[in-house]
């Protein structure tokens, strides 16, 4: 800890004991649940034993930084930290309701982030080919420790992401967020709505059961349709005439590296949109 | 300030000790602050914490439903053998819904490219003219509909009749044109004159094209069976 460091915890520790002082300040303090964990804490050997684990050489290697305490700190914490600098280092206070943006946002991209790491795990049990693809879902449901919860997870996680990126868009829509300067924001969101999408339907044809095999020959029907080139794109996407080796092999490739990698990509870009273009209501 | 003990403030404070009597008072700013917003929270720990207990209820939701229900797994598939009816994942069921109304041009290509072209184009309206693309993302649902609709009534009395003379979605063409002509009449009429007013039906048509494509979805996954034909979900 740098001498200005120690200072200003010396300061803050000051003002908090100032506003502890205070009967409202008092009753606020009772109420912190942080306050009866320190107090866990400070008890004999408890106390020892934290103590030597946060002077360890280790505990400092993890964590060479001291746990954020004042408010310079915790602001530094989000300017510095690369997790955390998608976010601002102070908000107002209106912004934490939770019927400004019902977390819906923030929810897609956490279903994103689960969707990928059980879609790796799932990587490592299924080969995208006609003679192994079927076999290894009902290996995964009977074979696999905890392979079944794993699909469970993927499967429900993607019909999830769809409903609450559509929710998403209904919330923009109602609260008027697409208005100036925003306008562009509101664009990417749509073609992420419509990756979203993809990305499901892709997901749709792996498992080489009737249900999928017929959705995606319906789904890739409505592309023959379209005029003059119909035939051929859905020639394209299907890699032949009819749903087959070829069409598992391009919705695989499709799924699990170009339609992530674009929507990471638009996600990254949506986020930093969202604050360049400031927060809506007069939040920032 | 009456006494300097301490020595920031007397730094801050140049002339104490100087007294003075107030003239008037006048509205405005004083001179020399700068606009404080106090209602502010650092975003580490009061956001972040809130983040992360919203991701951790998800999780903890995905996991209780996945251990409760197991994905759908039939069996392996046969290009021989064609289930009655193939559906499509359900969030294309509005789209195959309106494949039964229209020909596969109109559900398959139109419709989706000017629903996803309408919705892009949404901001870029200011004022009343917002109600255009909303309204017309409207149109773009119904209209087919309508028009599927007319054309199954004529089919049911003279099939060879429909059949002779309904030409590829032309007439959902026509219907669409003419509800754009109509809308754009409807937004320019003084009835959304008040601005309270747009901003209702803003929401209101908005909320009623969800609830369109909402519906058109559930018809497809809980009441449509073999030959596409209407069941109920207890049959």
């Amino acid at each position: 800890m740098s001498a200005d460091q120690v200072h200003e915890r010396r300061v803050w520790r000051k003002l908090s004991g100032a506003w502890a002082q205070t009967e409202s300040g008092r009753q606020l303090a009772d109420k912190r649940w942080f306050g009866k964990v320190r107090t866990l804490f400070s008890l004999g050997f408890l106390n020892a034993a934290r103590n030597d684990i946060v002077r360890s050489t280790a505990w400092e290697c993890a964590f060479p930084k001291p746990f954020p305490l004042t408010p310079k700190e915790q602001s530094e914490i989000a300017i510095t930290s690369s997790w955390m600098h998608l976010h601002p280092a102070t908000i107002s206070r209106g912004a934490l309701r939770f019927s400004c943006t019902y977390g819906l946002g923030g929810l897609a991209a956490g279903l994103f982030f689960i969707l990928t790491v059980t879609g790796v795990l799932l990587m490592f049990f299924y080969v995208p080919s006609v003679d192994h693809a079927y076999k290894d879902m009902v290996d995964l449901g009977n074979v696999v420790s905890l392979g079944q919860i794993l699909r469970n997870m993927h499967r429900w996680g993607a019909n999830a992401m769809v409903i609450v990126v559509c929710l998403h868009m209904l919330r923009v829509f109602l609260q008027k967020a697409y208005e100036a300067p925003r306008q562009l924001n509101w664009v990417v969101g749509v073609v992420l709505l419509v990756l979203t999408m993809l990305l499901s339907f892709t997901g749709y044809l792996l498992p080489w059961d009737q249900l999928a095999y017929w959705a995606i020959t319906v789904g890739t029907n409505m592309a023959g349709a379209i005029p003059a080139v119909g035939d051929k794109v859905r020639y394209v996407l299907l890699g032949g005439f009819s749903v087959d080796q070829p069409t598992l092999i391009r919705f695989y490739v499709f799924h699990v590296i170009f339609l992530p990698i674009a929507v990471f990509v638009l996600m990254a870009y949506h986020f930093w949109r969202v604050r360049k273009d400031g927060f809506s209501g007069g939040l920032e | 300030m009456t006494q300097s003990g301490e020595d920031n403030t007397s730094s801050v404070h140049p002339s104490e000790g100087k007294e003075y009597g107030i003239l008037g008072f006048i509205e405005g700013r004083p001179p020399h602050t700068v606009e404080q917003d106090d209602d502010r929270v650092s975003t580490y720990p009061h956001l972040v914490a809130r983040e992360f207990l919203a991701f951790g209820l998800m999780f903890a939701a995905l996991l209780l439903v996945s251990f409760l229900f197991a994905s759908p797994l039939e069996e392996l598939a046969n290009p021989g053998k064609t289930p009655n009816p193939a559906k499509a994942p359900w969030y294309f069921l509005s789209l195959q819904e309106l494949l039964h109304y229209s020909p596969p041009f109109i559900a398959g290509v139109v419709v989706p490219g000017l629903l996803v072209f309408t919705a892009c184009a949404i901001p870029f309206f200011r004022g009343r003219m917002v109600l255009l693309p909303i309204g017309f993302l409207i149109a773009t649902v119904a209209v087919p509909t309508v028009d599927g609709l007319i054309w199954n009534g004529i089919h049911t009395v003279a099939p060879d009749f429909a059949d002779a003379i309904r030409v590829y979605g032309i007439p959902t063409f026509i219907l669409l044109i003419v509800s754009a002509l109509l809308l754009s009449k409807l937004v320019l009429s003084p009835m959304f004159d008040d601005e309270k007013r747009v901003e209702r039906a803003r929401r209101r048509w908005f909320v009623t094209f969800v609830l369109m494509l909402t519906v058109l979805v559930l018809i497809g996954v809980y009441f449509r069976g073999p030959e596409w034909k209407w069941v109920w979900p207890w049959q």
